[in-house]
This record gives C-alpha cells, structure tokens and sequence, in this order.
C-alpha cells in the first residue's frame, strides 16, 4: 500500500518526457535533486545551485525553469521536459544534431541546457532574430565557448526547421 | 536537501489559507511563491522556518485583469515576471511595467519569479548573499545573526544593529511612481498600504509584513499620473540585479513639468526624488542641481562592480537619458 503524503514527505507525479513519474520523496526535495537522484536522469546538471549559471534548466510545459530554484512538489502534474526526452530512440533531436554539426559545444556541462532554451524558443518562434538568440540563452552561462558557435547553432537549428538549410 | 526538518504546506485556495493563518501555532512559517530569491537564502543561510507554505496552488492570486469600475489594474502577486511581459492589459495600461519585468534577471527566472516576490525581495549584500562557511570565515554581518557590518568599519558588538543590504527590485519604482496600493490580508483582517511605505531604511528587515500576513493583490489606479520610464545599470544585460534603477515619471504641473524620480539599487529601500525644471534659468543649472541632489540623496557602498561615487554619477546620467531621450 502507498504511504501517505505528509507535510514533510510527499507523494510526487510528474510527467517527465512523456512518461508519468510517481515517488514519495523529502517535501522540501528540489526539482533538479528529483530528476537526478530519484529518476537518474543525470543530464540536468548541478551547477551553481542558487540560480546563477542556468546549468540546472529544464522545461515546464514547455518553458524554460531552474530547477535548482524549484521545489519538485511545486511541479506535481505538470510536464517536464530533460535533455534526455528531446532524442527519438538514436535519433538526435534537430537542435541536438545542429549543435553537433555547428560544434556548440566544448565541456559539454552548459550543453543540455542551452539546447533545451533553443527548444523552447524554437517552439514558440521559427525565424528567431539574432538577438532573440541571444537572449534565449542569456540566462545559462557557459565558460568554453564564447556563446558564437552556440548562437550559430540555434540558427542552423531554425534553418534547417524552416527547410531553408 | 533544502531543509530536512522543514514541512511543506500547499495550500489550494485563499480560504484554506486564511483558515491555518487563524490558528495561533503555526510556528515560524516562510512563504514560498517562486523561489528564485528565497530557495538560494534557504540553501546559504542556518535560518530554518518550520513550515514553508507554497502558495503555487491557489490561482486567485494570479493574473491581471481591470477592478469592475475600470479605473484600477489589479495585479495578482504571484503572476509570474514573463506573464507580465505578455500580458495584453499590461500592454495597454502599463506598457513600462511588462518591460521592466522583462529586463529582470534571466529568461528562466522571469518563468518561476512572481510580481510579489520582485517587490518584496530581500535586501542584499556582498558579505550576506554568500555560503554560510564564506559569512562566519569573515565574521557573521548583523543580517546573519552576527554582530557587525562589514560595510560600515565602527559598527560593531557595542552599537546597535545596521544594514546596509540594497534594495533590488526593479518593479517597485516604476510600480511606486504609478501610486500602486497593496492589499494585504493577515490574522486581525484586510489593510491596505501605499507601496512606498512598505519599505524599511534598514537592510536587515524584508518588507514591512506582520506574522502571518500576505499580499493579496496589487491595485494601480488609471489612468496613470505621467509617463512612466526606467533605466537599469548592470554589468551583464543578464541575470544581474539592478547596481542602480532609475525609474522617472514626468507629470504637468500648472503648465510645467515636474520629474518624480525613484531609484533602486543604491541604498536600503527605494529613494523618491522629485525636481522641477521650472526653478532653473537655464538647463545646465537644472542638471547641475540634479546631480548636486541625487548624490546627497543615497549611500550606495562598495558592494558590487561599481564604485559608490560612479553610481551616484550615473544617477543624474540616467535620468537626462530618460528625460531627453524622449
């Protein structure tokens, strides 16, 4: 039999990548200590842990959250989207595969992140100007690359959805 | 873990919410709207409330939408900071106010921080908002429970407490220039409060709630007094809170135009500021005596990238940016 929620330890459903997640976990337990010790998807990273780097981003019903910042308790029913639900099987996701062409990546640690911010982006606005790039990703910091090959990457990912490249 | 011993309440309506609030022993309790300020205080700092109640769930303090008489804006304190920039009576009435919601901090942040949580955010300093480790190597500041201020050298054990911490908000000048009314519901029934007096001139406090009480709604009544404008120094165009916000409203006053300035960033709560052109021959005088008044009129430290004395320059720089920009 399922035990109970309490105030101090709850009974958490996400949908995370299409797929719902249920585990009784610490009520205070942060959304990105869920996805990574309690799920195992270890592609969100832990960076900063106070909401500076961007490194921890993940997607709530389809925007770009923190989740270093959030407690999981507080997404109960919503959608989650980690870097490891963007590939269909080995197919990488378009953006996935830009990044790799372009070589939007050094360390890699920023990388889930920053393609998940193009996502949404994408998502919502197919022929993204050059500052909407930028901005898109301003708010994960990435100390390798100097943000140009990353930038270009979202665009060839914007091109090549608009069939243009 | 955040807070092992801590208890999580999640209330799903006002009502629920009134109801516990009445019970005498609730003990010490934190609200938890967005968390983009609190989770990080939380993570650094030893103090830990026993309940923290999320308020995500109830739905009646979020959203914008115009009082039944049409002459007021009624903002929820828990809309988020990128629904404020989208929101279409924000764009008709209050077009400023979606764009500096959308100059806070970053794009995931504005998705997760609240209006109320912008307006109320927790002063802030170079020797507080660090590890608990990196704060007692150096000593515990007032604000963390120690005994001194490592802005101020002669503040210590033997004088009384002083903060220095900023204030940030980059809403709550534009929001105080507009006249914005908090109603806030508590134990001992419903109040309201002029925005502008919700502020302490200490660092140490947050805002000026009582145990128990919370903000309901945010009221700004139309048409709006002025135009309402605002510039922000920052080092990155990301992430960085205000080092110095100029909010400035120009209004018609028997034919002239007088400035109603508000700024953040530079010292403990938000500084107003009001001029008149008219009183100066020519416009060098007045820009003169506008440098000469909002450097007098705030005590920025050494507290971020940006030297006190620059910031008390770039005042002045700001609003003649602001003013004859236009």
């Amino acid at each position: 039999m399922d035990k109970e929620s309490t105030d101090k330890e709850m009974i958490v459903t996400l949908q995370v990548n299409g797929l719902t997640v249920r585990r009784f976990v610490p009520a205070t337990m942060t959304l990105v200590e869920y996805l990574r010790e309690e799920l195992g998807l270890t592609g969100t990273k832990k960076g900063c842990d106070v909401g500076d780097c961007g490194c921890c981003t993940v997607l709530a019903d389809g925007d770009p959250v923190l989740s270093c910042l959030a407690l999981a308790v507080d997404f109960q029913g919503r959608e989650i989207t980690t870097i490891e639900g963007l590939a269909k099987g080995q197919e990488l996701h378009p953006v996935q595969r830009a990044f790799v062409d372009e070589g939007g990546l050094q360390c890699g640690y920023c990388t889930p992140a920053m393609v998940l911010n193009a996502v949404a982006l994408l998502n919502h606005q197919a022929n993204p100007s050059a500052q909407e790039i930028k901005e898109c990703i301003s708010g994960t910091i990435c100390r390798c690359t100097g943000y140009t090959k990353i930038e270009e990457s979202i665009a060839l990912a914007a091109d090549r959805q608009r069939g243009q490249k | 873990m955040l807070l092992e011993n801590t208890c999580v309440w999640r209330p799903q309506s006002l009502a629920e919410l009134r109801a516990r609030l009445k019970q005498s022993s609730t003990g010490t309790i934190q609200f938890l709207a967005g968390g983009t300020d609190l989770v990080p205080a939380l993570k650094r700092q030893g103090r830990v409330p026993e309940l923290l109640v999320a308020l995500s769930q109830i739905r009646e303090l979020a959203g914008v939408k115009m009082s039944p008489t049409k002459d007021r804006l009624l903002i929820g304190p828990l809309t988020k900071l990128a629904q404020l920039s989208r929101e279409p009576l924000i764009q008709q009435h209050f077009a400023v106010l979606g764009q500096v919601a959308g100059l806070v901090a970053s794009p995931q942040i504005r998705n997760q921080a609240t209006v109320g949580g912008n307006i109320m955010v927790d002063n802030r300093c170079k020797y507080y908002n660090q590890s608990e480790v990196d704060r007692h190597s150096h000593g515990g500041c007032f604000k963390a429970g120690g005994a001194v201020c490592h802005l101020i050298p002669n503040a210590t054990r033997t004088s009384a407490p002083v903060c220095r911490a900023r204030f940030v908000s980059d809403l709550a000048p534009v929001l105080i220039l507009a006249h914005c009314e908090l109603v806030i519901e508590g134990p001992q029934g419903e109040r309201r409060i002029a925005l502008k007096d919700l502020y302490h001139n200490e660092g140490l406090y947050g805002a000026r709630l009582n145990a128990g009480e919370i903000l309901t709604r945010l009221e700004i009544p139309l048409p709006l007094v002025g135009k309402i404008r605002y510039e922000k120094l920052r080092i990155r165009q990301a992430i960085d809170f205000p080092s110095l916000g100029v909010a400035l409203s120009v209004r018609d006053e028997g034919g002239s135009e007088v400035l109603d300035v508000c700024l953040t960033g530079v010292d403990t709560r938000p500084v107003s500021l009001t001029f008149r052109p008219s009183q100066f021959a020519t416009r060098d005088d007045f820009w003169q005596n506008v440098a000469q008044v909002s450097k007098k009129s705030v005590v920025p430290l050494k507290q971020d990238f940006f030297p006190p004395q620059y910031k008390r320059e770039m005042i002045a720089v700001l609003l003649k940016r602001l003013w004859e920009g236009n």
